[in-house]
């Protein structure tokens, strides 16, 4: 599938075939999606686990609810849980194990060189003690980075690429230490729901935003970006603007799913 | 391009055609991708300015200028930053988002999303979550002076960068262009509002001058350190056909360096008359 | 103070910076020609190649952590932007440049138009 439309496909779905079980392989795309993503100094702030409902219990299930995902647990048949791990840095620095930029490898590749000003004795001399290591010895902090996030909407896509649906919410941490024994140094990202969808692919229409002007700008934010109508309307054409209301049908449709689903939503 | 295609081609570029403008076209491109990608508690709070490096003054330029992201900021045509409105975040505590989402019928009461619900529950919930954990900062370097934000809102602000920036950064590549997430400060060059929090690395932007492989996929730890299945320490099998599968498809690629990566390097020195 | 191309090879930084140059490059046998461009900015500058070095990173303590300092290699990075223009070689400011990074000491300079 193309980039544009994968992306324009996106929707925040609700309503999948609890019954149509995802196939292992494609929940591998989606990590594999992730695993390549852009991540800063190369390390792995990004962690997953993945879940499936039924291999859950009905009380581990609820362990992992909150009130913006409670429903979501019940219909949808794997659940990935992105996790940023708020000691990777000090891994990374300390047992320089994996290909990092602390352990030299990205000099070593080539991706970083003198024509940039890198060199080994400025990652050993100058990168790990004046960029790399303040602040580590406070400990893992929480407040995240990019990283995660990055990874967590390149295994969305590749989701939809894949002809699955996926919708984002957050899951109860502690819950999750319990369930998943997920180690108290990960902070949690959000928690991405996969199915089949059960609903159209049309669902709600893409999710209201505020207007684009109001977001976008050019050179400094008193400038909203000079947005050109075409290009937008060839953007609608190639799948990445799609219907931004919900269809005329809506109703009817959430109420078909609504009775189809009764069993599973209680 | 197809997308596992441009998920594989994507990596750090390094070196931008200083002389070769980027199409508005494709910056608009790149920015709808970005305004139309996932979000978290469903709220529009994240910022995209792009900067042109022709309008910036020489001053400007040059007071932007770390060790190490020189050569890059000469050569890329155009950068994108991404803030976090806090302001709007911390609005989501009040779920007027939640309910505009169940008046469109994307959210709906078979899955317990009523008016009542969202009172009653959701914003009582959103409150004990986005208050705990402390107040941090919104501008670091405004240190205490400036105003400050839950710690778990610049959080969510920071995941939700993230995502934005992926999409940035793949619509980039599906383009043909070069594209890098690296670390640089805006404070030289624009002035934001004070409720604006920096959230992820800038994003420079140019057609790439040097092979698109840039020497090979970068290389990673073992997929079994980073991904578990039913619990952590359990890893996720990770089965070769898959593997195999996406080489096909151009999403797993030759990993770096490729034999011939540091003579490209010092051709690319001489190109454009940087050191070896 | 007088640096020669035959004493420069008897500094540290020389040999960090030739092996380092080696050890991404190959050998190029550029090494003589380099050499005596370093020789020849040592020369204008009044340092050796490790007092060049040790004054733009140094550690603050004994035993503790190297620090990159600003000030000295904004003055290097501006003395080879003369050196640049008196010679008016790139080729030649670069290889000083290339002597500074191999030492951890980062710099760039424009782009060539």
């Amino acid at each position: 599938m193309d980039f544009k439309e994968a992306a324009g496909r996106r929707r925040i779905f609700q309503y999948f075939l609890p019954y149509r079980p995802v196939e292992r392989q494609k929940v591998q795309i989606v990590l594999e999606a992730g695993r390549l993503s852009s991540r800063a100094v190369n390390v792995a702030f990004s962690k997953a686990i993945v879940a499936y409902r039924d291999s859950l219990s009905q009380d581990e299930r609820d362990l992992l609810k909150t009130p913006l995902s409670a429903a979501l647990f019940d219909v949808a048949p794997v659940y990935i849980f992105w996790y940023y791990d708020t000691d990777a840095r000090r891994r990374a620095i300390e047992e320089r194990k994996w290909p990092t930029v602390a352990s030299g490898a990205l000099v070593d590749v080539g991706a970083l060189g003198p024509p940039h000003g890198w060199s080994t004795r400025y990652v050993d001399e100058v990168i790990l003690p004046e960029v790399l290591m303040p602040g580590l010895e406070s400990g893992p902090q929480r407040g995240g980075n990019a990283d995660a996030g990055l990874a967590m909407a390149a295994g969305l896509l590749a989701a939809y690429d894949e002809g699955l649906a996926a919708t984002l919410a957050p899951f109860d941490e502690a819950g999750a230490a319990t369930v998943l024994r997920a180690p108290p140094t990960w902070e949690p990202v959000t928690a991405m729901f996969i199915g089949y969808p059960a609903e159209s692919w049309e669902a709600g229409g893409m999710e209201p935003r505020l207007p684009f002007e109001q977001v976008c700008f050019e050179q400094t934010p008193e400038h909203p970006f000079q947005r050109d109508p075409e290009v937008t309307e060839r953007l609608r054409e190639q799948g990445l603007v799609q219907r931004e209301q919900p269809p005329p049908w809506r109703g009817q449709e959430v109420r078909a799913l609504s009775r189809m689903l009764k069993d599973r939503l209680g | 391009m197809e997308l596992k295609s441009v998920i594989g081609t994507r990596r750090s570029i390094r070196f931008f055609e200083p002389w070769r403008p980027v199409e508005h076209e494709k910056i608009q491109r790149i920015v709808e991708a970005i305004y139309r990608a996932p979000r978290l508690l469903e709220t529009d709070f994240v910022r995209t300015v792009v900067v042109y490096r022709d309008k910036l003054s020489a001053e400007q330029l040059q007071a932007a200028k770390t060790p190490t992201t020189t050569a890059q900021l000469d050569m890329a045509y155009a950068y994108i930053f991404f803030f976090a409105d806090v302001a709007e975040l911390e609005k989501v505590a009040d779920g007027r988002n939640f309910r505009e989402l169940i008046r469109r019928g994307i959210l709906n009461s078979s899955h317990g999303w009523t008016e009542g619900f969202v009172d009653e529950t959701v914003v009582p919930h959103l409150r004990s979550v986005l208050e705990s954990g402390g107040r941090v900062p919104v501008q670091f370097q405004r240190g205490a002076d400036g105003p400050t934000v839950a710690r778990q809102v610049l959080a969510a602000a920071r995941h939700a960068a993230g995502a934005a920036q992926a999409y940035g950064l793949l619509a980039a590549v599906d383009q043909g262009l070069g594209v890098q997430l690296s670390a640089f400060s805006h404070a030289r060059i624009m002035t934001i509002p004070d409720t604006w929090a920096p959230v992820g690395s800038p994003m420079f932007l140019g057609y790439p001058g040097e092979s698109i492989e840039a020497g090979g996929q970068r290389p990673r730890e073992p997929f079994e350190e980073d991904f578990f299945e039913l619990r952590y320490g359990h890893p996720f099998y990770r089965e070769p056909a898959v593997v195999k599968k996406l080489e096909d498809a151009l999403m797993i690629q030759a990993p770096a360096p490729f034999g011939w990566r540091f003579e490209e390097l010092r051709g690319l020195a001489k190109k454009y008359g940087l050191p070896d | 103070m007088t640096v020669t191309v035959g004493s420069i090879q008897t500094y540290e930084s020389t040999r960090r910076w030739l092996a380092s140059r080696a050890s991404l490059w190959g050998s190029h046998g550029d090494g003589e020609e380099i050499m005596e461009i370093l020789a020849q900015f040592c020369e204008i500058a009044g340092k050796n190649p490790d007092d060049m070095v040790d004054e733009c990173l140094r550690r603050s303590i004994e035993g503790g952590p190297f620090v990159l300092r600003t000030r000295a290699r904004r003055e290097y990075i501006d003395r080879i932007e003369r050196f640049e223009a008196d010679t008016g070689s790139r080729d030649a400011a670069n290889a000083v440049r290339s002597f500074f990074i191999h030492n951890g000491v980062a710099m760039n300079p424009s782009i060539l138009p």
